[in-house]
C-alpha cells in the first residue's frame, strides 16, 4: 500500500470537509447554521483550488463569497426568520422515492465513470510552470472570452435592474415643510370666494 | 495584439446600448406613462430588425474563437423574434397602462430579454449558449413578478424561478460532463470530438441532461407542469411576451445543440424527443379540452404546438428542420395575437379570462369576434389560415422520412384539438352575451390586433413568403 503524499492528504481532507459541510447545508434544521456551513463549503473549495494552483480564484472566492456575499446572505436569512422545520413536514413522505432515484443515479454514474473518462481535459498547471495566475486569467477573459465575459456583465446589470424594479415602491412623499413655498403663497392661491345661488326649498311633488 | 472585428456583433451591441438608453430615458422623463421609453424601444428594435434584414450573411461564420456564430439561420430567427417582441410590446404597453408597473423597467427588461434571445440563437459555444439562456430566464423571472400587488404573479414567478433553476442545473450538468469528456466547449469542436470519442455511452448520458433542460424550456410534456400556471399567473402583457418570442429562441438553441452538435448521436436523442413530442401532442390537446380559462387553454394548446414542432426536428433533414422553424415562427405570431386579444378584452381592473365571459363576443362586436375566430381557426390549422401550412409541412416531412404512423397520430390529435378551438368560436357566435363588453380604449392595440390577425390570413394565402426563408436557413 502506497502511503499518502502530503498533497493527497490535503486533497482528501478538503474534499471530505466540502462534502460534509454541503450535506449539513441541506440537512440542517436551522437555516442560519445552513448558511454558515455554506461558508465552510466555500472555504473548503477555495482550499481545493489552491491545491490546483489557482491562487487567484481561491483568494477571490474567499474574499468575494465568504467575505461579502455570504455575510449579506446571512443577514437576509436572519432577518427573514423562516421556520424551516414546518416546511419540511412532507420531507419523509418523498424520501423513499428520492433515495431510490439518487441511488439509481449513483449506480449509473459508477457504471460510466472511470479514471480515463476525463483524460481529454487540459491538465492543471504543474509546479514547474512559472505562470502568473492573474495574468493568465486576465488574458483569457479580456481577449479570447471577451464575448461571454461581456454577457456575464449584462446579466449582472439585468439582475440589478430586476432587483430594483421588484422592490422599488415609488417616491415617498416626505411631510416636511417647504418654507419657500409657504412664504411665497398669495391670497389668490389660498382663498377662494364662491358665490352660491340662493337655494329655494321646493316642496316635493305629491 | 490582434484587432477584433466587431461588425458582426453590431446588432447585439446596439441592443445593449438601446437597453441602457431606455433606462436613461426612463430616468429623465416625467411623463407617467413613459411614452418616450416606448418610442425609443420600438424604434430601436425595428431599426435593428431592418439592419439585420439588410445585412443577411451569405454563409455561416464563427467569430471570436467560436463563441459567436453568424449564419442565415441565426439572423432570420433574430429578425423573427425582434418583430414578435415589438408586437408583444405594443400589446404590453396598453396592458401596463393604469396598472402598477414600473414602465421604463418593463421596456428595458424586454430589450435585455431580446438581447438574451439573440445571444442564444447565435451562440457557437456552450458558454455563450448558457449565458444567453440565463440572461433570457432572469429577465423573464423578474418581469413575471413585476406587477405590484399581484400575488398570483409573484407565485407564478417563484414557480418559474425554481423549476427554471432546476432546468438550468440540468443543462449545466450536461455541459460539464461534455466538457469533461471532450475537453471542448465550442460546438464545432465538440461535434468533432464526439465523432471520435471512446465513451459514446457517457456522451449520451450527458446529452440526456441537456435534452431534458431544453425540453423544459420548450414546455414539452414530462417537463410541462410549470407552463399553464405561469401563463395564467403572469400579467397578460408578460404572458404575451414569454409565450411567443422565447419559443423561437429556444428552438434556435435546440437546433444548435441537437442538430449541429449532437448530430452523431441522432439515434440517441431521436427517441427522447419522439416520446416528448407524442406525449405533448396528446396531453396538450386532451387537457386543453377541459380548460375553462382562456389563458390556460392557450397554454395547453402551446404545449401541443411545441409537440408538433419537435416532431419536425425528429423527422430530420432540411425538410423537417425548416418545417419546425416555420412552425415555431407561425406559432409565435398566432400566440401573440391570441394573448393580444385577451389584453384587448380587459379593463383596468379586470380581464375577461374565462370562456364563459367571452360568450357572445361575436354578436356584440362582430369585428373582434371575427379576429378571435381567425386566431382560433389558425391555431386549429384550418386551411386558408397560416396555422395550416406548417402543420402540413410537419406531416409531409414525417411521411417523407417514413414515419407515416406518426403523421396519422398527429393528424388525429389535430382533430381532437379542433374541438376546443371551435368551442371558443361557438361561444363567441352562438351563445347569448351575458354582459356588455368593454374594450381597452386604445387605437394602437386595435390596429395591432387587426394587423396581427389579418396577417394570419394573408400569410396563409401566400404561405411561401415565410417558408422560403425557413428553407434558406437550412440549405
Amino acid at each position: 500500500m502506497s502511503s499518502l503524499t502530503f498533497e493527497q492528504l490535503l486533497f482528501y481532507g478538503f474534499s471530505g470537509l466540502l462534502i460534509m459541510s454541503a450535506l449539513m447545508v441541506v440537512l440542517g434544521k436551522n437555516s442560519v447554521k445552513s448558511v454558515l456551513f455554506l461558508v465552510l463549503c466555500f472555504v473548503a473549495s477555495a482550499g481545493l483550488w489552491l491545491l490546483l494552483r489557482a491562487e487567484f480564484l481561491a483568494v477571490a472566492l474567499v474574499l468575494v463569497y465568504v467575505g461579502a456575499v455570504m455575510v449579506l446572505f446571512l443577514f437576509v436569512v436572519m432577518m427573514l426568520d423562516v421556520n424551516f422545520a414546518t416546511k419540511k413536514a412532507g420531507f419523509t413522505k418523498v424520501l423513499p422515492l428520492a433515495l431510490i432515484i439518487a441511488l439509481a443515479f449513483l449506480a449509473l454514474m459508477k457504471q460510466f465513470f472511470n479514471a480515463e473518462v476525463f483524460n481529454q481535459l487540459p491538465s492543471a498547471v504543474s509546479a514547474s510552470d512559472n505562470v502568473n495566475n492573474v495574468e493568465q486569467l486576465g488574458l483569457l477573459l479580456y481577449t479570447d472570452y471577451f464575448y461571454p465575459f461581456e454577457i456575464a456583465a449584462v446579466i449582472l446589470l439585468v439582475a440589478m435592474v430586476a432587483a430594483i424594479s421588484l422592490t422599488f415602491r415609488g417616491k415617498r412623499n416626505r411631510k416636511s415643510q417647504n418654507i419657500d413655498k409657504q412664504v411665497k403663497v398669495t391670497k389668490a392661491e389660498r382663498l377662494r370666494i364662491i358665490s352660491f345661488e340662493k337655494e329655494v326649498n321646493k316642496e316635493p311633488k305629491a | 495584439m490582434t484587432e477584433i472585428e466587431l461588425t458582426p456583433l453590431l446588432p447585439e451591441i446596439a441592443l445593449l446600448i438601446l437597453g441602457c438608453l431606455v433606462l436613461m430615458v426612463d430616468l429623465f422623463t416625467t411623463d407617467r406613462e413613459k411614452q418616450s421609453c416606448y418610442l425609443v424601444t420600438q424604434l430601436g428594435l425595428i431599426g435593428i430588425a431592418i439592419y439585420l434584414a439588410t445585412h443577411l450573411p451569405i454563409k455561416a461564420f464563427d467569430y471570436y474563437l467560436d463563441t459567436f456564430r453568424v449564419d442565415i439561420f441565426s439572423q432570420l430567427l433574430k429578425i423573427a423574434l425582434i418583430i414578435i417582441s415589438t408586437l408583444a410590446v405594443v400589446y404590453g404597453r396598453v396592458f401596463i397602462r393604469g396598472r402598477k408597473f414600473l414602465r421604463g423597467e418593463f421596456y428595458a427588461l424586454v430589450i435585455f430579454a431580446v438581447l438574451g434571445m439573440c445571444i442564444l440563437v447565435s451562440g457557437g459555444h456552450l458558454l455563450t449558449l448558457y449565458l444567453g439562456l440565463e440572461l433570457l430566464s432572469l429577465t423573464m423571472y423578474a418581469m413575471i413578478a413585476m406587477e405590484r400587488g399581484n400575488s398570483i404573479g409573484s407565485e407564478a414567478a417563484v414557480k418559474y424561478f425554481i423549476t427554471g433553476a432546476i432546468a438550468s442545473g440540468f443543462i449545466l450538468y450536461g455541459i460539464s460532463l461534455i466538457y469533461g469528456i471532450t475537453g471542448q466547449l465550442g460546438l464545432t469542436a465538440i461535434a468533432e470530438a464526439i465523432a471520435v470519442t471512446e465513451h459514446p455511452l457517457l456522451v449520451s448520458f450527458a446529452m440526456i441532461f441537456i435534452v431534458a433542460g431544453v425540453a423544459f424550456k420548450l414546455g414539452l410534456v414530462p417537463f410541462h407542469m410549470w407552463l399553464p400556471d405561469v401563463y395564467q399567473g403572469s400579467p397578460t402583457a408578460i404572458t404575451t411576451f414569454i409565450a411567443s418570442a422565447p419559443k423561437i429562441a429556444v428552438f434556435g438553441l435546440t437546433v444548435r445543440l441537437l442538430v449541429e452538435t449532437f448530430s452523431d448521436l441522432t439515434e440517441a436523442w431521436q427517441p427522447l424527443i419522439l416520446v416528448a413530442g407524442v406525449l405533448s401532442i396528446a396531453i396538450g390537446n386532451l387537457v386543453a379540452i377541459a380548460q375553462t380559462d382562456l389563458k390556460r387553454l392557450l397554454a395547453y394548446s402551446g404545449i401541443a404546438h411545441m409537440g408538433y414542432m419537435i416532431l419536425g426536428i425528429y423527422a430530420g433533414g432540411s425538410v423537417g428542420h425548416s418545417a419546425a422553424m416555420y412552425y415555431v415562427i407561425t406559432y409565435a405570431l398566432m400566440t401573440t395575437a391570441g394573448f393580444g386579444l385577451i389584453i384587448f378584452l380587459s379593463r383596468e381592473s379586470y380581464i375577461y379570462e374565462t370562456l364563459d365571459e367571452i360568450k357572445g363576443l361575436g354578436r356584440k362586436n362582430p369585428w373582434y369576434g371575427l379576429m378571435m375566430s381567425f386566431v382560433m381557426l389558425s391555431m386549429a390549422g384550418i386551411p386558408p389560415f397560416i396555422g395550416f401550412w406548417p402543420k402540413l409541412e410537419i406531416f409531409r416531412s414525417l411521411v417523407l422520412n417514413g414515419y407515416w404512423q406518426l403523421a396519422v397520430f398527429a393528424v388525429i390529435f389535430s382533430v381532437v384539438g379542433l374541438f376546443y378551438y371551435l368551442r371558443v368560436i361557438k361561444l363567441i357566435y352562438f351563445d347569448a352575451p351575458e354582459h356588455e363588453f368593454q374594450f381597452v380604449r386604445s387605437r394602437s392595440i386595435r390596429f395591432a390586433i387587426t394587423f396581427n390577425c389579418l396577417a394570419l390570413l394573408l400569410f396563409g394565402l401566400v404561405p411561401d413568403t415565410i417558408y422560403q426563408f425557413c428553407l434558406d436557413a437550412f440549405t
